[in-house]
């Protein structure tokens, strides 16, 4: 799938594609966080290790 | 008000950002000289783990005590080639393994307080280190690789710098001191643009799968559930199993992501953490691709030394399959002891290293037995795509292990049958 993306697009547009994709979904994800009714964002499992 | 500011969560706060950002200035534009980067960079990393919840001067001064400590025996095992060198390397590493096992155990640190210390008042409360586990890995492998003559030389401000390194002090990836003083000497000024742009798109894949992907899945977890995950439905159950897998992924290489990152934009390479391990055919494969750094630390530092060690026993030499299986037990019975104190970490250690073993003992007669009915079998076209999903079942159902305790595990074993 990706590497048809990446000839249909170029290789360069592709990975603008996605980083745009992901930094409006950590957006959208972030802002929701600020809502009283979200799920908390839980610590990282690891640290506790 | 500063201290208000100066305590935050590592890589999704924004006061951990804007810390960074200014860690960039300093160690990529402002510090051009070796000597004062290598102060710069050990003040900042110290500045930015005292932003961590659990990081006060006592626990400063600890780790300092306990990196002279190891910095010292480790100079001396480098430098000499008495006989005491194995009396050395004995008490050295059996120290940093005993501290990592006071501060890791609860139940250990309320038996030594009240049971061998015997105060007046009954301690119920103990202390955890942030960062202990890790620390403790890179001191072991210092000492052994000075042991073993593998590390030439030791610096006391890359040592420093290596220990204390803030994007993988709190968990990893755990780098070895070499490799860190290799792409730490090759600070180049011309790469500043490359790293950026490359880190920044590691940093923002890590966001993404903490920030959203993980989030996503949290709901459908044994940790969301809580006490009740063993009294959910069947089909609740088995959607736990394979979000809890999920969101350990997520989240584990998400934070390995923003530390190679964050690590990258100043510089520094990271090795890398996690090579999609739920595409991998086999069990092997997948703990070859899973928190690598921490599989690789184990095989060298667990796993080669004990068969080592077994190979001098007569009945082991002439039984190379057992030999490299009982290694394997080892080693996983280490790693599930590691990862927490109930009996269940123990379990998820024994069935992966048994998972593993039944493998080892699959591929050798596969070899041996090498028919055609077999090798058709093993030409399947869809073989591979099947072998990832046993794979993947098999580790997603271990996190069962992992997840609940032994009384909640023993509930959902009475409530199947």
């Amino acid at each position: 799938m990706y590497t048809f993306l990446q000839k249909t697009f170029g290789e360069k547009n592709i990975r603008i594609f996605i980083l745009v994709f992901k930094i409006f979904w950590i957006c959208i994800f972030l802002l929701d966080s600020l809502s009283e009714t979200s799920v908390e964002i839980p610590q990282f499992i690891y640290v506790n290790f | 008000m500063l201290k208000q500011f100066f305590s935050f969560n590592y890589f999704y706060s924004f006061n951990f950002w804007i810390s960074f950002a200014v860690c960039i200035l300093l160690l990529r534009l402002v510090c051009r000289k070796k000597i004062i980067r290598d102060f710069t960079l050990l003040g900042t990393s110290i500045l930015m783990l005292f932003a961590l919840p659990m990081f006060d001067v006592y626990v400063l001064l600890f780790y300092l005590l306990l990196s002279f400590f190891v910095f010292i025996m480790s100079r001396y095992l480098i430098k000499t080639d008495s006989r005491r060198r194995y009396l050395t390397i004995f008490i050295s590493t059996a120290l940093v393994v005993c501290v990592l096992i006071y501060f890791k155990y609860s139940f250990l640190q309320i038996f030594i307080k009240n049971r061998i210390l015997q105060g007046e008042t009954i301690v119920t409360h103990t202390i955890f280190i942030v960062g202990i586990s890790y620390i403790s890995f890179k001191e072991i492998h210092i000492l052994i690789d000075s042991y073993n003559k593998k590390l030439k030389e030791l610096d006391l401000l890359t040592y420093l710098n290596y220990i204390f390194f803030f994007p993988s002090f709190i968990s990893g990836p755990i780098n070895r001191y070499e490799q860190f003083r290799n792409s730490y000497t090759d600070f180049d000024e011309n790469t500043i643009r490359g790293d950026l742009k490359s880190g920044s798109y590691r940093i923002v894949n890590g966001l993404f799968k903490k920030l959203v992907l993980a989030v996503i899945v949290f709901p459908y977890t044994f940790i969301h559930h809580g006490s009740e995950s063993a009294g959910l439905s069947a089909g609740s159950f088995i959607l736990a199993v394979y979000a809890q897998t999920l969101y350990f992924y997520f989240d584990f290489s998400g934070y390995s992501d923003m530390a190679i990152g964050c690590a990258q934009v100043l510089g520094i390479r990271l090795p890398e953490n996690f090579n999609s391990p739920f595409t991998k055919p086999n069990l092997q494969q997948l703990w070859n691709n899973w928190h690598m750094s921490l599989t690789r630390w184990l095989f060298d530092y667990i796993y080669w030394p004990a068969v080592k060690r077994l190979r001098k026993n007569a009945y082991f030499k002439k039984k190379a399959l057992l030999l490299s299986n009982t290694g394997v037990l080892i080693t996983f019975l280490v790693c599930g002891i590691w990862h927490g104190e109930g009996i269940n970490f123990v379990l998820w250690g024994l069935y992966h290293g048994i998972g593993l073993s039944v493998l080892k003992i699959f591929q050798y007669h596969i070899k041996r037995n090498n028919s055609g009915v077999i090798t058709s079998i093993f030409n399947f076209r869809y073989i591979n795509l099947i072998s990832t999903c046993i794979t993947f079942n098999y580790f997603a159902f271990g996190m069962i292990l992992f997840s609940l305790d032994l009384r909640q595990i023993l509930q959902v074993i009475v409530r199947i049958f």
